[in-house]
Parts: structure tokens; sequence; C-alpha cells
């Protein structure tokens, strides 16, 4: 149940109260590096979740305003060629386009936002619908900037960041760029996630609430609601551009198609799963997912089937996601209920 | 120059005019009654003041300044507030966590210093804390201020409403029939209730409502629309013996 106090102070994760989270960033930090340095595998399938949770925490944020919103490839697609580019044909850093990518996609969100935002309900979304496939066809068509149907590929992996003589971060194009990638996608999702956590708490957080239940009332009451909608939306699209940016210099490619419909509508799913009500919820279902993926390749033949199956059980049986099983409560203070 | 000045406001929904030509002022301070029959056009009137409906025609000065222009948040912020006659509240929130959202209005601080949770921030949050436990004293709703807004009774709603209403610090207050649906003692109580705030705060009213005994009571003056088109203006004595009024309400003698 929501907590009486309004702004709680001790929800803001006092390190030594939360045994929880010291567990978890143990095994994160120090355990699965340890363990599984010699297996890409395991490595490649984590670093595959932690940047489709980034994106699908942008599409949570959508969500917490009320708004299901069915285009975030078309931002984490805009991300990605940014970066794309920027590194092939300027040969800018890659710690540089990262940031440029998300600021990039979350200024086309902001000017998509003012015009698209108007829509309400099932129109805003069979929008974003098509917004995607028009944002692969963009691509398509401009070869001189984005090379068309040949995308772009060999991009290279970030490189070292030096200062003086000091190696603040290792170069990525050695062998064991997988760990590299490892501790990179993590902190970012780390962060990503703090980030997001602050937001939803403040007061801002609560007019996002607001916006869902009840726009009418809000604005009554002089909440200026296309604002808190753009900015909604505005961090969802930085929150794509930045998972873009990182699954490119990842994947070391990029094509027109390279994000479709079928993800974007994978980003909600993972929020689903997870379940709308906890922040943490798009992180937990897109871990779900990827891993049940992965484990069902050895059935290849009825991989899609079973995956199917699985999210029409669940949508069944735990419409609210897997976060609304309960919890002890200490466990439910920590992942932060909505 | 009064407080509220509405001159020649006129809506045209297609071919239905709802609101005609209607000029009426509203005097700093008063409670002011419009009645009417179903369907005259007084919620109207509330929709074109908060900028929910553009007017066809007409003006509307508040303190001086045409807001027909205005988006209704800004409206909000110069002083008008309205409560809705479907009952509004944030239904998945607590008593007081729907009041301290009303709050947000009146934040002196930034979106920016709210996100880094500035030291102006959590002094001005205790600040609304404040406030929002005397507003809770006020309407009466201290017993139940964790719980969930779905779980109230319709009487409770009302009164809730009007305490979100108060926490935006309106200096206009347009209250949308807040009486339907309640039995006579939860009448009471919000008859309280707005002559309480009406005196201690110095809200000016606008009482939207059917109830007649009540709008009767507590009303410094009345409008009544019929149509879309003003019948009728005065105390409420003189209205209750208007011939025009007890036509619209139960029609003419045919003899």
């Amino acid at each position: 149940m929501s907590s009486d106090k309004f702004l709680h102070k001790d929800g803001l994760l006092k390190l030594k109260d939360n045994k929880l989270i010291i567990i978890i960033g143990a095994i994160y930090f120090v355990a699965v590096p340890l363990f599984c340095r010699n297996s890409p595998y395991f490595l490649s399938v984590i670093i595959n979740y932690s940047i489709l949770s980034c994106i699908s925490l942008g599409v949570w944020l959508t969500f917490s305003i009320g708004r299901i919103n069915i285009g975030q490839a078309a931002f984490v697609g805009i991300g990605g060629y940014t970066t794309a580019i920027l590194i092939t044909k300027l040969g800018m850093s890659f710690w540089i386009s990262f940031l440029l990518s998300g600021v990039i996609a979350a200024f086309f969100s902001l000017l998509l936002g003012f015009v698209l935002l108007r829509l309400k309900g099932i129109y805003f979304s069979m929008i974003t619908l098509t917004l995607t496939a028009s944002i692969n066809l963009v691509f398509l068509n401009t070869d001189f900037i984005t090379q068309g149907a040949n995308g772009i590929m060999n991009i290279p992996r970030p490189g070292a960041v030096n200062i003086g003589n000091f190696t603040i971060i290792p170069s990525f194009r050695t062998e064991n760029y997988y760990i590299l990638f490892y501790y990179l996608v993590s902190i970012i999702l780390l962060v990503c996630f703090i980030c997001i956590w602050r937001l939803y708490n403040s007061r801002i957080g609560w007019i996002f609430r607001a916006l869902r239940q009840n726009e009418t009332l809000a604005q009554s009451i002089g909440i200026n609601i296309i604002k808190y909608r753009i900015m909604a939306y505005t961090i969802c699209g930085f929150l794509g551009g930045i998972g873009g940016s990182l699954f490119v210099v990842y994947i070391q490619n990029i094509f027109p198609d390279s994000f479709k419909v079928v993800d974007s509508i994978n980003y909600m799913l993972y929020c689903f799963l997870g379940g709308l009500d906890y922040i943490f919820g798009p992180i937990l279902g897109s871990f779900l997912l990827t891993i049940c993926f992965e484990l069902l390749r050895t059935i290849q033949k009825y991989q899609n089937l079973i995956y199917a199956i699985i999210i029409i059980c669940l949508m069944l049986w735990l419409p609210n996601g897997i976060m609304s099983i309960k919890l002890p409560k200490k466990i439910k203070l920590l992942l932060n209920k909505k | 120059m009064s407080f509220l000045e509405v001159r020649n406001l006129t809506k045209h929904f297609g071919g239905l005019t709802a609101v005609n030509n209607l000029n009426f002022d509203v005097n700093e301070r008063e409670i002011l009654g419009l009645i009417g029959p179903n369907g005259a056009g007084k919620s109207t009137v509330f929709n074109l003041i908060t900028s929910y409906y553009k007017p066809s025609k007409g003006t509307i000065m508040f303190n001086g300044k045409n807001i027909i222009n205005l988006k209704t948040h800004r409206i909000a912020q110069l002083g008008i507030v309205r409560t809705f006659q479907k009952t509004s509240v944030f239904m998945d929130m607590s008593v007081s966590q729907n009041i301290n959202l009303a709050h947000s209005l009146r934040c002196k601080t930034s979106d920016w210093e709210k996100l880094i949770f500035k030291h102006k921030v959590q002094k001005e949050e205790q600040e609304i804390v404040k406030s929002t436990d005397e507003i809770i004293e006020s309407i009466g709703l201290s017993t139940y201020k964790n719980e969930q807004a779905k779980n109230l009774p319709h009487g409770l709603l009302r009164l809730l409403e009007i305490g979100i209403a108060m926490s935006v610090k309106p200096k206009l207050l347009l209250l949308d029939e807040p009486f339907t649906g309640m039995n006579p003692n939860e009448t009471n109580k919000v008859i309280e209730l707005v002559k309480n705030i009406h005196q201690k705060k110095g809200y000016t009213i606008i009482l939207v409502e059917h109830n007649m005994p009540v709008v009767m009571g507590i009303s410094d003056r009345i409008i009544v629309l019929n149509f879309g088109n003003k019948i009728a203006e005065g105390k409420p004595a003189e209205i209750l013996k208007n011939q025009n009024v007890i036509e619209a309400y139960i029609g003419k003698d045919t003899e």
C-alpha cells in the first residue's frame, strides 16, 4: 500500500538499511563477472536485457502518464543512427556520441510530442505504431546520411577515455570487451533506474500519476498538462536514444529495420510482464523474457509458440505483472511500488 | 469594475445555443447562486469561464483581464477553480495524497529544483504537509486521511473535491452541484463547509445547484437561467416570487 508520508526521505535508499541492495550489487558487480568471464554467451544475455531495460523504462514512463506508447523503437533507431553516423562519418568518440544520441532522440520526441500528444487514448497509440514504421522508411530513403539499405557496418567499439596519463575508461577494442560492456550497461542501467526513481518520487512524479488518473481534474487545479506530458515523452525518447546508441556499438552495425514495430511491442511487453505499477517492472520483465527467450533456443521450432503461450498465461493470471505477487514489506519498499 | 464581468457571453454547439448573450457581474466575497432547469446552460457557463469551451461570442473579465483566450491551467493560476458535476477526484490516491497533490500549483520551487531535491524543496514540502493537514481538518476528513479515495462514500468524496479546490487557494470558486446525491446529514456538512470557507477564507463563490432550500439559504444573490438566457436576477426572496422563474420551473397556467 502507499505509504503515509508524501515525500518520504527514507525512501531514498539508505544503503545500510537494505541488505538486499548489497547482495544484488555484489552479485551484479562481482560474482557475475567473476564466474562468467569466460562465457561471453551469458554476458551477452545480460548485456542484451540491460539495454532493453533502459529502453523499456522510457516506455514505462509514458505508461505512467496514462499513454500507451508503441513507438519507442523509432527513437532507439534515431539514437542508433546518430551514434553510428557520428562515429563512422565524423570520427567522434563513442562517449560524446552516446550523450548526443540521447539528446537528439529527446529533441525529436519533443517535436513529435507537441503534435502527437494532443491525441488521446487509442488514437495516440495508433499514431505511435505508425511512427516506428515511418522512421524505418526514413532511414531507408535518406541514403546520403544513413547509407540506406546497406546500413552502417563495422562500427568500431568505444575507445579509451584518458585524462593526462590516467585511463579512466579502458578501451573496448580488446579481447575482454564483453566484461567491459557488461559493466558499462549495468552502470548505465543503474543510473537510469535511480534517475527515474527520483523523478517518480518527486512532486513531478505525482503530477504524472495525476495525469494518468484524471487529466481534467489535473487541468482544473492548475497543472499544465501539456508541459508534463511532453516532459514524460521527451525523457522516454532520451532513454530510447541512449539504448539505441548502446546497441549500435555492441552489435557494431545498424540497418534501417534494426529496430522495428515488433521491438516497440516487446518494450511494452516487458513493462506489462514486470508490472506497470512498479518502476522495477520493466527491468524485471525484460530480464525474464530475455532469459526465457534464450532458454527456449534449444527448442528452436517451438520457441515462438511457447513464448507466446507464456505471455498469454501471464496476461490471464497475472495481469498486473510479476511484481504484483505479494512480496514481504521490506522488499516492496526497496523496489518502490507506484 | 467588479470581480468577474460576463458580457454578451454566447455559446453555440452547432444549431443549439447553450448560452445566449449572457450578462452578469459577480461581486467580490459574495455567494452567487446560479439556478435554472436542467439544460439551462449552467454547467456550460462554468465550462466557458474555465476555458473548457471557447465562447462563440462575448468576453469574461476577471479583475479587469479578459480570460477567454487563456488555457484552463492559467485560469486556475489566476485564481478561478471549479468542481465538477460528476465527482472528480484522484481515485487511486489517498485523501492526503489528493490534497497534497493539489498544492502543486502554488509551489514556488521550479521543476528543476524539485528534481534535484534541493533543501528548498524539502522545506516547502514540509509546509505543504502542514497545509494539507489543516485543509483535511477543515473539511472534516481527518479520520479518513490515509483512506484510498475510491473507498470513500459519495458524500465524503464531495467534501474531498472541495478540499482539493481549496488547496489551490482560489479567489473565485465555482461549485457545480456539490449537493447532488446527498442525504440531509451530508448536505448539512457541506453547507457548513461552504459557509466556513466563505467566511474564513474570503472566497467568492458561484454555486450551481438544484436543491432550492440550500441555494436560497446560502446565496447572497441568485441568477436564474433558462434555455441559455438569463430570466431573473436578484436576492433569493425576490426570485422566489418572480413569475418568469416559476414559469420556467413549473410551467404556465394554461387557462
